[in-house]
């Protein structure tokens, strides 16, 4: 296991909520910046995320991040008058900077997320999360259950489809797409109830929240990695923060919505 | 689980579990005594990984974590997990996924075990991997179980006492298994229940011993059958090809193999033709292929020498495994309405009628039991009179009567001139009414023939991972002993040929397929 894959999930998470909260109010450029290159470097070091990985969530990542830099260019409230014209649409360099500062921002949070996702055993997150961040194990355990589901309505949906394909339904006019992806919705949903009772009544089966202390096969210990994990990006959004205002650089938001 | 886990109305009665009741003791203390498998591994694995699934039942009864790693450890090697099993429980065939569950409760050290047709939703070999399973623990005496069967001969072996539930919810019969499937062979058919095929072959033979095995079945058809008996050849086939299958393939996305690669056939008017192999093997995707829900990467598929793409869908008839996904309208009428569309198509009331659905007409069709909307399912592919019909795992889950009903549903749909493509892993259904088999595995044809020549092909059926049916093994071996006898690979054509009659195969001219706007085709086989 790499070394942030031994790191605490509830530690982890924390941390990776702490520096999103601390990216929230930052509106330069230059700071979310810093934040995804070290996020990155982190990702590809100490976690061995593999770097295709890393690409293809980029994708994604950054097209969402390519319409933040656009709509803020053009749509910020800005005092200035616009740097550049084309036919209806007026861009000013404010906006532009500002959205590109939103977008950075973005990028990081995004990454950090995705870093946290790709180093996380989803059991152990539960089993942490009920350990250490007093998640009932009677929400916990139902998720886990719930998450097998997922790849499950994937699987599902394409058979429905096909399924009525070969009754021959096809959408017709408008607004048929929508009338069946209705359709499709009903039958799903009556299969999803029918599989959320049955498994239900086999964790009945055994003894799921009958006795009343419940142990753990796995455990959620947290030791002295996880102390050094939080100080250390403590430490380093500390060092960001102090580089970035050092510089120049930082911007913090003020509460208006203008650059 | 009734009433802690499961809401019903407790209307008279008294179960006790180690002498305490049901009703008044916890569901730990239940579940710390007998354990439930359930018949769909899909929905009773709780966790994403094997050892946390095995370990689940231990953590809720609050087992120290440092015993929980032997128990499941013992868990495992009881029911065959090696230390190869893949981690991540979405990458366990069915019949893994059955031992994991099994194994999860056998880490609860259970005194009794209910297991609720553990193998049904399993193919062949998930079955025999569970039943091997099964047959293990069974074999030290130490617990007791309640087996939920309706395929009973591959269990035959381990069973001490037979109880037959009635279709009033009463018990109509207590006994063992001798008394049940021989002496007491009537009652079972009079309540529709399935017996072994094995002992229905011993009866078929004037005996009253309860053949507990093949070997012991091959014995009594060597001491017993007639070797008088004439068997006349099925006559030729007279349709002409109404599906044409050229040389296709499919892939689907994200898949780095063809589910389907280069897969050649014809179906002929008035032929039933029997799609047999493991999960996987490309059976389901060629029969989707067939009906034009999936377009072929490669090659073409014709129905009646058009091209599938300008084929009206009404022609081509599709039955799936799980009905519900296909299901349109709100009510029952008007699902079997919504497919009877042109003139040629039949009364819808009448097909309610049949199917035995007419009361549930106004019932919305997710609200029917699984054999009802199989059979609901049946009737909106019948009512526009197809020229091809594609069934999709037609027995699973039908009790004896309802495949009954289906048996003659096909003969009487072949006699009407229909292509009829079965998509199966019941070879016993297969060796009663296919014309022909076609075994698939990897996504290609491995085989196609008769199922006779098929059962006689021990490479073909190890590849593609399937068994002969009792019957045909018991015959086969028979055959060894003595070569004057017949194989023979289904209870029907022994039946028939003892009867004096000739194997189960139309033998007069067939019609043609219908085409819209023709004549009604009129039911003319005798049943069997």
């Amino acid at each position: 296991m790499t070394p942030l894959g031994r790191v605490d999930p509830t530690v982890k998470l924390a941390t990776v909520l702490a520096l999103s909260l601390a990216l929230v109010v930052v509106i330069d450029p230059v700071t979310p910046a810093l934040f995804l290159a070290v996020t990155l470097a982190a990702a590809l070091t100490l976690a061995r995320v593999p770097a295709a990985t890393i690409e293809r969530a980029l994708v994604p990542l950054g097209i969402v991040a390519l319409g933040f830099v656009w709509s803020n260019a053009i749509f910020a409230a800005t005092h200035e008058p616009p740097t550049w014209t084309l036919g209806p649409i007026r861009a000013s360099e404010a906006g532009l900077r500002f959205g590109v500062a939103i977008a950075l921002r973005g990028l990081a949070i995004g990454m950090l997320s995705l870093a946290f996702v790709w180093t996380t055993d989803p059991t152990d997150l539960v089993v942490s999360l009920i350990a250490h961040a007093r998640l009932p194990f009677r929400i916990g355990y139902p998720l886990l259950a719930g998450y097998r589901f997922l790849p499950f309505f994937a699987d599902e949906r394409a058979q429905v489809r096909l399924a009525r394909r070969v009754r021959g339904v096809a959408p017709r006019g408008p607004l048929g797409g929508v009338r069946d992806a209705g359709g499709e919705l009903i039958t799903l949903l009556a299969e999803a109830t029918r599989r959320a009772t049955r498994i239900a009544v086999a964790m009945d089966a055994r003894a799921f929240a009958a006795a009343t202390r419940r142990t753990y096969y796995r455990e959620a210990r947290l030791g002295r990695a996880d102390a050094v994990f939080a100080l250390a990006a403590l430490v380093l959004v500390a060092a960001i923060f102090a580089l970035s205002a050092s510089a120049g650089w930082l911007r913090v938001w003020d509460g208006r919505f203008a650059a | 689980m009734i009433p802690h886990s499961l809401e019903a109305h407790w209307e008279s009665g008294r179960v006790t579990v180690e002498g305490r009741d049901t009703r008044t003791s916890g569901l730990s203390e239940l579940a710390r005594t007998v354990g439930v498998l359930f018949q769909d591994p899909e929905t009773q694995l709780v966790m994403l990984e094997t050892d946390d699934e095995i370990a689940f039942g231990l953590e809720n009864l609050g087992v120290p974590r440092e015993e929980m790693h032997g128990r499941v450890a013992a868990a495992r090697a009881a029911t065959g997990l090696g230390p190869d099993t893949p981690r991540l429980l979405e990458r366990l065939s069915g019949g893994t996924k059955q031992r994991v569950a099994l194994a999860s409760l056998l880490a609860m050290a259970p005194r009794g075990l209910v297991l609720d047709e553990p193998t049904a939703n399993l193919d062949p070999r998930g079955a025999s991997e569970v039943l091997a399973a099964f047959a293990a623990l069974c074999a030290d005496r130490e617990r007791s179980f309640l087996l939920v069967e309706h395929r009973l001969d591959l269990v035959l072996g381990l069973v001490d006492r037979v109880a037959v539930l009635g279709d009033d919810g009463r018990l109509a019969l207590d006994a063992d298994p001798e008394t049940a499937f021989m002496r007491e062979a009537e009652t079972l058919e009079r309540l529709g229940v399935w017996s072994p095929e094995l002992a229905r072959l011993a009866l078929l033979l004037g005996s009253n011993e309860l053949p507990r095995d093949v070997a012991g079945a091959a014995r009594l058809l060597v001491e017993r059958w007639p070797r008088d008996t004439a068997i006349a050849s099925p006559g030729p086939r007279m349709g002409s090809v109404v599906v044409a299958a050229r040389d296709v393939a499919y892939r689907y996305r994200q898949s780095d193999r063809d589910a389907v690669s280069g897969v050649s056939l014809d179906v002929r008017a008035g032929e039933i033709v029997a799609l047999v192999g493991a999960n996987g093997a490309g059976k389901s995707t060629l029969g989707l292929l067939l009906a034009g829900a999936l377009a072929p990467a490669r090659g073409a598929v014709a129905v009646g020498g058009r091209p599938l793409r300008g084929v009206d869908p009404a022609r081509v008839a599709y039955v799936f495994q799980y009905p519900e996904r296909g299901f349109l309208a709100a009510t029952v009428r008007e699902e079997i309405a919504l497919a009877a569309r042109g003139t040629a198509s039949r009364d819808p009331d009448e097909l309610l009628e049949r199917s035995g659905l007419a009361r549930l007409a106004e019932a919305n069709p997710h609200s029917l039991s699984h054999g009802e909307k199989r059979r609901l399912s049946v009737a909106s592919a019948l009512v526009s009179r197809p020229d091809v019909l594609i069934l999709d795992e037609p027995t699973f889950g039908q009790d004896l009567r309802h495949t009954r009903e289906l048996v003659a549903l096909l003969d009487e749909e072949r006699s009407a001139g229909r292509a009829i493509l079965l998509i199966t892993h019941d070879l016993s259904l297969v060796a009663d009414v296919a014309d022909r088999t076609i075994a698939m595995a990897d996504g290609r044809a491995r085989f196609d023939g008769a199922p006779a020549a098929l059962f006689a092909r021990p490479d073909v059926l190890a590849r593609c991972s399937l068994a002969p049916p009792p019957v045909a093994e018991a015959f086969a071996l028979a055959h060894e002993r003595d070569p004057a006898m017949p194989q023979l690979v289904g209870l029907r054509s022994a039946r028939l040929v003892l009867a004096g009659g000739s194997l189960p195969r139309p033998r007069a001219a067939l019609p043609p397929p219908t085409t819209p706007g023709s004549r009604p085709a009129p039911p003319t086989r005798a049943r069997a």
